[in-house]
């Protein structure tokens, strides 16, 4: 069972950052906890750091002040080589999917599996399981070039989510879909979940918490978080 | 001066290494004036991620250097000889070279051995999260710098003294040494089969003391003494090759010159001896580094250190066994073969 993830007073500022408002700081003083087993949905305006802070949860930024918490360690500090090994348990969701384009929608969702134990066999079943459960089993042999917006999206959420990682990262996980896949992708989260992953939805589409049991909303204002009630 | 493609090499990896690890001293420098674990400020922060930077810059500079000055001891001993008037070894070389060869070749190899400890130590820092370390190794980094600095200064003066038309004696210096085969037959008034007993019963010591240390993952005070024994064992070790041993390799009785192992003519036998040679020392003074740690009561980093120094203890064995047999075997089938030793 994976440990919750704690912000303690996280700040951030991109390094040329104009420094007229909040001095620069996208974020400030983050005191948060996620826990594992809920889903923490954050809300914001668009360019509130939404983005930013999923980013810095995942590893893939460092704080600027402050530091991030799993299992009591400080993650967020440690050297390069620990962080990377940490973050093979994190799943992301990214805003832009980053998808590889020479490689297939399979190669691409397996991508997550390679330096994992197993074989192609095991990784084949896997990545064909959790295409199956997002309703793109279809899109398997195609190119990522041929995809559509929302295909693309549940190709990434597909990537992020088949190693059942203990840390989920989604940024606008349900952009582009309909309904019916909206729900899909909200009920797997909602697993992820149930099972004790730290899942953290960042959306600014009001119509997430339809789609999305979530636990906890928290929304991203002048570069702090707080409650919605 | 020279400008040899070989000399050049040097002096331009000398260069590359000496920027590096400038880089790496100016976040040193910071590391021991600010870092402060439990900080959360931004200052800190920028700290952590500038040591991974500079320790990757030192990571660079110690294999440069490791390097560069592999390449020199072959440039000394298998080039510039050819270039130098009456040289036949790194002899004739050093002579050419004046007091800068021997001074640049001393602080070449302090600067060695630091950065080799820093190495060794460094391993055991990224391989903790926290990396505790980190205090301790910039002030190597910082000892390193000037050494190295010297080094190359060292260097330039050596070469800028070498004067290739002026001859040198080479090994004759060598035979000057002495004047009666008696003299030949004793090193700083004591005589040679005496010099052998010593380098035997302290390499029994070093091997029993590196074993311990290796087996205990580097109890306190028996690294202590692996490194006393370490410090006796090189000298001994070092007088025991020269005065005795190389003959058997050289197959002529009292050519005392540690060079001519680094020709051709030797199978360049003096690449692996003096490099076993050196790295018991290194790898000793790594054991001794850190078993300082290996007691400290941050238990993830006493067990770190401990297993590191045990690898450094068991390096040392193997090395000082390596050196025995490429120096002591020779002897031993002179012996098998001839049935007596060479010096009757």
């Amino acid at each position: 069972m994976p440990a919750a993830l704690e912000c303690r007073r996280l700040a951030y500022r991109y390094p040329n950052a104009d420094r007229t408002a909040l001095n620069g700081f996208l974020l400030q003083e983050i005191d948060s906890i996620f826990p594992a087993g809920q889903v923490v949905l954050i809300s914001g305006i668009s360019g509130a750091g939404k983005s930013t802070l999923l980013h810095l949860l995942a590893g893939l930024r460092r704080p600027t002040r402050g530091e991030i918490r799993a299992a009591g360690q400080p993650v967020s500090r440690w050297v390069a080589a620990h962080r990377d090994r940490w973050r093979r348990r994190v799943g992301i969701i990214f805003q832009q999917d980053h998808l590889v384009s020479g490689l297939n929608v399979l190669e691409n969702v397996i991508l997550p599996l390679i330096p994992r134990s197993g074989g192609p066999g095991k990784w084949r079943s896997m990545g064909l399981d959790i295409l199956n459960r997002l309703n793109a089993q279809q899109l398997a042999g195609q190119a990522i070039t041929a995809l559509s917006g929302g295909q693309r999206q549940r190709v990434a959420a597909a990537r992020a989510l088949v190693d059942a990682p203990d840390y989920i990262m989604a940024d606008e996980p349900t952009a582009h879909q309909d309904t019916a896949n909206a729900r899909r992708i909200g009920r797997l989260l909602r697993q992820a979940a149930d099972r004790g992953a730290v899942v953290v939805v960042a959306a600014h589409d009001r119509h997430v918490e339809e789609w999305i049991a979530v636990d906890q909303h928290l929304k991203l204002d002048n570069g702090t978080l707080q409650p919605v009630p | 001066m020279t400008r040899h493609p070989l000399l050049l090499a040097v002096f331009a990896t000398d260069i590359l290494t000496l920027l590096l690890l400038a880089g790496a001293a100016t976040v040193a420098f910071r590391v021991v004036l600010h870092w402060d674990p439990k900080d959360t400020g931004a200052q800190q922060l920028r700290l952590q991620a500038h040591s991974e930077t500079a320790a990757l810059a030192g990571a660079w500079a110690f294999g440069l250097h490791l390097f560069a000055t592999v390449t020199l001891i072959y440039a000394l001993t298998n080039i510039l000889p050819d270039m130098v008037p009456g040289a036949m070894c790194g002899t004739g070389v050093l002579q050419a070279m004046r007091s800068g060869g021997p001074r640049m070749l001393i602080f070449r190899l302090v600067g060695l051995a630091i950065l080799w400890v820093w190495w060794r130590m460094e391993k055991v820092n990224r391989e903790l999260p926290e990396s505790p370390l980190a205090v301790v190794n910039a002030r190597l980094v910082l000892l390193a710098l000037p050494v190295l600095f010297l080094a190359e200064h060292a260097a330039w003066q050596a070469a800028l003294a070498m004067e290739f038309q002026q001859p040198v004696d080479c090994c004759a210096v060598i035979y000057d040494q002495f004047s009666s085969l008696d003299d030949a037959r004793q090193t700083m008034g004591v005589n040679n089969p005496s010099w052998m007993t010593a380098f035997s019963i302290t390499t029994i010591g070093l091997l029993i003391a590196a074993i311990t240390t290796w087996k205990t993952c580097a109890h306190r005070t028996v690294t202590v003494l692996l490194a006393v024994l370490t410090m006796v064992w090189l000298p001994l070790s070092a007088i025991a090759l020269v005065r005795v041993l190389a003959a058997y390799h050289y197959g002529v009785l009292h050519h005392h010159c540690p060079w001519c192992l680094f020709l051709p003519e030797h199978r360049m036998l003096g690449f692996p001896i003096w490099a076993a040679w050196m790295l018991v020392a290194l790898e000793a003074a790594s054991a001794l580094a850190l078993s300082f740690f290996a007691t400290n009561p941050l238990p993830p980093l006493d067990r770190m250190a401990g297993r590191h120094a045990a690898g450094a203890a068991r390096n040392t064995v193997l090395t000082a066994i390596f050196f025995v047999l490429m120096t002591v075997g020779p002897a031993l089938w002179w012996r098998l073969r001839f049935g007596v030793w060479m010096t009757g």
